[in-house]
């Protein structure tokens, strides 16, 4: 059994922005007016959280890019009344948009604030309607939706392996963010695998969880230098 | 509420009729041509990937475009090509919905209301084309070719060879880009004396200190230093910043070293006060390879202060801390550090740059190299060679051509301003509105948006207003193309041919291919094409001066040069250390193809070519300098201001370059004019904050301010979203009353702007910091109404010696907006 993990190399990550860019591109995921963005309504999967330490002049910047951290004890799909969330078979927490009646509890329960709700009917640039990726279905007005860690490429790399009867090879199936990163700080992989490149950094000295003592099994490491 | 069964089959006859109109609504509101609705509805879904390179900003990255059935669907980096290695910033990601965008052009318009009422009326190509070739034939027939100019971008290669060429052979110097390149090249030219900007060895560097170079986000190249800096940690290489607000590549940096504007260079020299009073400079390099570094005497047996004296004299740390307000034990500290780290490399940036003295400042950021020994082989200053691309055959001018030639051009330097420019969008202004020393009658716009990105606005749509006919080239209406007579809108780059080679700073030569992933889905054509035609109407030596038929033709001719030459390798994986192996065994070449049309398909199908050899450091062993050597001080700089002073002055040489420098407002006396030296910024003494601009990877040069989403990801970092900010220090906002969120007024002699407030301990206390990129007033729905655009309060200051625009010149009182 495969367990998808994800890796972030905070010491690579320069915080630019293109795995947020490249997630709501890849997964079609809306935009808002203004005023809903005033009102922080704005939706990302991939969230870029910024903080500064020290006081002037000597100040540094934290940054770490949060995607869902699809845990294996995942207390979201506990509270989902109508189980329109659950963790799937191949561990990933996954939603069923129809199912979903919008009771944001998931939301509340999620300890990492991961996941984001369609407060309003749902808008894309105009004229953007034909360059929508037709692999991933768009959402509606009042359901919850969150990083999938681009589940719609690991059933394409799942059909092309089981066509050539083989197992997928390590960085055959990436989400859309750790494809583009610029910095290369995004690994992901199989953690089952030993030899893949995500294990190793799970490994690293420098890589921990967040939240850990919550029990619920995060799957994504960052890996920092600074404690 | 009660629902009858009546109502209930109502409502779903409602609702599928609401479906089906939702399908035909497509076609009919979105103007989306009627062939790609089709194919993306019935296509049996087959996926394709093409290559091309980005056009959304000069670094010219590759990029993999996804198509299903021919509609592009998604955009993911080109992995292969060595610029970008698969990496994209947010705004190149976001490239298709500059395609898609509902406010593009679908065709050539003519303007019916005045500049910005948004009137036009469309017009077919042939009556637009015919209406400017005529006006252009007339002018030529009555000996008033040099009337007509080009106004271009960032266009280089073989796009820059095409409009030279055309306004050359019509008759006319007026053939100016509004880039940075130009203006950027100016210092690198005084001490190097070749007028390429270097590129710097990041990754074998040990040390990086960046004066205000912000290379993660808006240097030539963004994402390829977002490449070479992640790999900083299996490097040890470390980063230091000096700027004055803590920009995203501040905040990578290990330590962020907060310096007042305008006194990069002061800083600098302080450093290199340092490296020479505690002789931590390469003696040898210094000894062997610089001009001017001890005292010296010159033919005439007049004797000049050397470069260790000026600095060991003027710039000792209390000195240079009081200029700065950076400590003086930092300043020893870091000298030290830099002295003592191997291979440290200093660059500098739009921070020391952007200033009235930024060439005086990047003189002396790179004395530093100099005292370095940088330039050695092996060291983090190089110059490499250039994509060997095909000359166009040489013109043969004809007499009106000749003459036309011979004039002034309108943006060049001026005699009491700007001597070592290239082009001065200030010269350009004011020359053009005042019609001195000749009137302008066609002025073609080519890309950017000058009067949205400039500090001269009413002089420069002044000028624009003087114009009698003035055609522009873009996609969508922006604040300059309001001003222009007719649009003649080009293919977006995703629907276009081109090239974009030697992106400046990059550290190998490379060319990546732009082809057309999409066929264009409006009446849109490559502006290569339309001068074409121009001259092709105009007819006689102009008409022969197009040896192609079209722009495809003239980019195939230019590459041919690339498979000749044998030289370098289209694009391919595995390209880092096995590739060079590979070379080094075939002797640095690769060639590998039968034919041209096998060469030109490979580079296609992968993107682009590239040649990682390095030629020498120093273009043959020497620097092409009147002295052959690195020169602190810059004969040529001074030769030039001679020149200039002389030329219509009196006999008196002296007085005459006293008048100049006065003239050109420049401080400096004697041998110091020509050093790396602190020329103080004419800051307005009323005003106590200094206003600094700044740029996000989403909005490169205001581009991204026309797609929503990177309206929405402007200030992600701070959660602003479809706004702009200005940011403040606490101690700053507290002492103004000021809290994050709240409304202010930025107020500069020149205007102000309303704006909100954020308070960041990211930024010195005296000075506050804008986000340039929001504030258009035109530029499609998404752009017009959101943020400010902080250039309009900036002052009209230009860099006194190059002509680029100042924008860090400006001092600013804050307060809070009831």
């Amino acid at each position: 059994m495969a367990k998808w993990t994800m890796a972030i190399d905070l010491d690579r990550c320069t915080g630019c922005g293109a795995c947020m860019v490249a997630c709501k591109t890849e997964n079609n995921v809306p935009i808002v007016t203004p005023e809903e963005a005033h009102e922080g309504r704005v939706m990302n999967w991939m969230e870029m959280i910024t903080e500064y330490e020290g006081d002037y002049p000597n100040l540094s910047v934290r940054r770490m890019p949060k995607p869902c951290f699809h845990c294996d004890n995942p207390p979201c799909t506990r509270v989902c009344p109508v189980g329109a969330t659950y963790r799937n078979e191949e561990g990933l927490v996954a939603q069923i948009y129809h199912r979903c009646i919008g009771c944001r509890y998931c939301m509340v329960a999620c300890p990492f604030t991961a996941k984001v709700f369609n407060w309003h009917e749902p808008i894309w640039m105009e004229g953007a309607d034909t360059c929508y990726n037709p692999d991933v279905s768009r959402r509606m007005v009042g359901v919850v939706e969150k990083c999938s860690f681009c589940a719609h490429r690991l059933t394409k790399v799942k059909e092309e392996a089981d066509g050539e009867d083989r197992s997928n090879n390590d960085g055959e199936y990436l989400p859309a963010c750790a494809e583009i990163c610029p910095a290369d700080a995004i690994t992901f992989g199989d953690l089952e695998d030993r030899t893949s490149a995500v294990y190793g950094k799970s490994r690293d000295y420098r890589a921990h969880r967040i939240m850990e003592d919550l029990g619920v099994e995060p799957k994504v490491y960052y890996l920092s230098k600074r404690t | 509420m009660e629902i009858s069964r009546r109502d209930f089959v109502k409502l779903i006859g409602g609702i599928s009729g609401s479906v089906a109109l939702g399908g035909c609504a497509l076609d009919e509101v979105l103007e989306i041509p009627e062939r790609i609705v089709r194919r993306m509805r019935t296509g049996p879904g087959l996926e394709t990937w093409k290559n091309t390179v980005c056009g959304l900003c000069p670094a010219g990255c590759g990029m993999s475009v996804r198509l299903i059935d021919s509609v592009p669907v998604g955009i993911k980096g080109n992995g292969q090509y060595p610029v970008n290695q698969g990496g994209l910033c947010p705004l190149g990601l976001n490239a298709l919905h500059l395609l898609y965008h509902p406010d593009r052009l679908k065709g050539p318009v003519r303007r019916v209301g005045n500049p910005g009422s948004g009137k036009w009326e469309p017009v077919s190509w042939d009556e637009a084309l015919t209406t400017i070739a005529d006006r252009l034939t007339e002018l030529r027939r009555s000996g008033r070719s040099r009337e007509v100019a080009v106004l271009g971008n960032t266009e280089r290669g073989v796009m820059e060879e095409h409009l030279r060429r055309f306004l050359t052979s019509y008759g006319s110097p007026n053939y100016f880009r509004f880039s940075p390149e130009q203006n950027d090249s100016v210092p690198f030219a005084l001490v190097h004396g070749r007028p390429d900007i270097p590129s710097f060895d990041l990754l074998g560097a040990g040390l990086v200190l960046s004066f205000g170079a912000n290379f993660l986000e808006d240097g030539w190249s963004p994402v390829y230093y977002t490449k070479l800096y992640s790999r900083h940690r299996e490097q040890q290489t470390r980063y230091i910043q000096v700027e004055s607000r803590m920009s995203m590549t501040a905040s990578n940096a290990e330590r962020w070293i907060p310096v007042r504007p305008g006194t990069y260079g002061a800083l600098a020299l302080g450093i290199a006060y340092v490296l020479i009073r505690e002789d931590l400079f390469n003696e040898r390099f210094v000894r062997n390879d610089t001009f001017g570094f001890e005292d010296w005497v010159d033919t005439a047996g007049t004797k000049h202060i050397g470069f260790r004296n000026i600095v060991l004299g003027n710039y000792y740390p209390e000195k240079v801390s009081e200029i700065t307000g950076v400590p003086a034990a930092t300043i020893l500290e870091l000298g030290r550090l830099v002295g003592s780290t191997p291979k440290t490399v200093v660059i500098g940036g739009s921070g020391a740059g952007d200033n009235t003295n930024g060439t005086f400042s990047q003189m002396a950021v790179q004395s530093l190299n100099a005292l370095l020994g940088n330039y050695d082989p092996g060291g983090g200053v190089f110059f490499h060679g250039h994509a060997p691309l095909d000359r166009f055959p040489d013109l043969t001018l004809d007499g009106p051509a000749k003459a036309g030639i011979r004039a002034e051009p309108l943006g060049g330097p001026g005699k009491d301003a700007y001597p070592l420019t290239g082009f001065s969008i200030d010269r350009f202004a004011k020359n053009v509105a005042a019609e001195e020393p000749y009137p302008l009658s066609v002025l073609f716009l080519y890309g950017g948006n000058p009067l949205f990105q400039a500090l001269n606005h009413q002089d420069l749509s002044a000028a624009l207003k003087k114009v009698p006919l003035v055609v522009s080239f873009d996609t969508i209406i922006n604040e300059t193309s309001e001003y222009a007579n007719l649009v003649l809108p080009e293919h977006t780059f995703l629907e276009n041919w081109g090239e974009v080679s030697d992106v400046p700073t990059v550290g190998f030569s490379h060319l990546g291919i732009r082809q057309p992933v999409v066929e264009a889905l409006h009446d849109t054509r490559n502006a290569g094409d339309v001068f074409i035609e121009l001259a092709r109407r105009i007819g006689g030596a102009v008409g022969s001066s197009a040896p192609f038929t079209d722009y495809l033709g003239g980019l195939k001719h230019a590459v041919r040069g690339l498979y000749r030459s044998g030289e370098g390798s289209v694009v391919t994986r595995g390209q880092k250390t096995r590739w060079l192996e590979y070379l080094q065994q075939r002797g640095w070449q690769s060639g590998r193809y039968s034919s041209f049309d096998e060469f030109w398909d490979q580079l296609l199908t992968h993107g682009g070519w590239w040649n990682p050899v390095r030629r020498d450091g120093k273009a043959g062993g020497k620097f092409p300098t009147p002295s052959g050597k690195y020169e602190f001080y810059s004969r040529k700089l001074m030769d030039e201001l001679h020149a200039r002073a002389d030329r219509g002055g009196t006999t008196d040489s002296r007085g005459n370059l006293e008048s100049l420098l006065s003239r050109l407002d420049i401080a400096a006396r004697g041998d110091n004019v020509a050093l790396p030296h602190h020329e103080p910024v004419p800051y307005e003494g009323d005003r106590p904050l200094y206003l600094v601009t700044f740029q996000v990877l989403p909005n490169r040069d205001g581009v991204g301010a026309a797609l929503p989403m990177m309206q929405e990801m402007f200030g992600y970092a701070v959660h602003a979203h479809w706004e702009s900010w200005v940011e403040i220090h606490p101690e700053t906002a507290a002492a103004a009353g000021i809290s994050s969120g709240d409304w202010t007024w930025v107020e500069s002699s020149v205007g102000s702007v309303r704006v909100r407030a954020r308070v960041t301990p990211g930024i010195m206390p005296d000075v506050v910091a804008i986000p340039f990129g929001m504030g258009h007033t035109s530029y499609g729905r998404y752009a017009r109404g959101y943020g400010v655009n902080p250039n309009t309060i900036l002052r009209n200051l230009h860099d006194r010696l190059s002509g680029k625009p100042a924008t860090g010149a400006t001092k600013i009182r804050i307060s809070r907006a009831v």
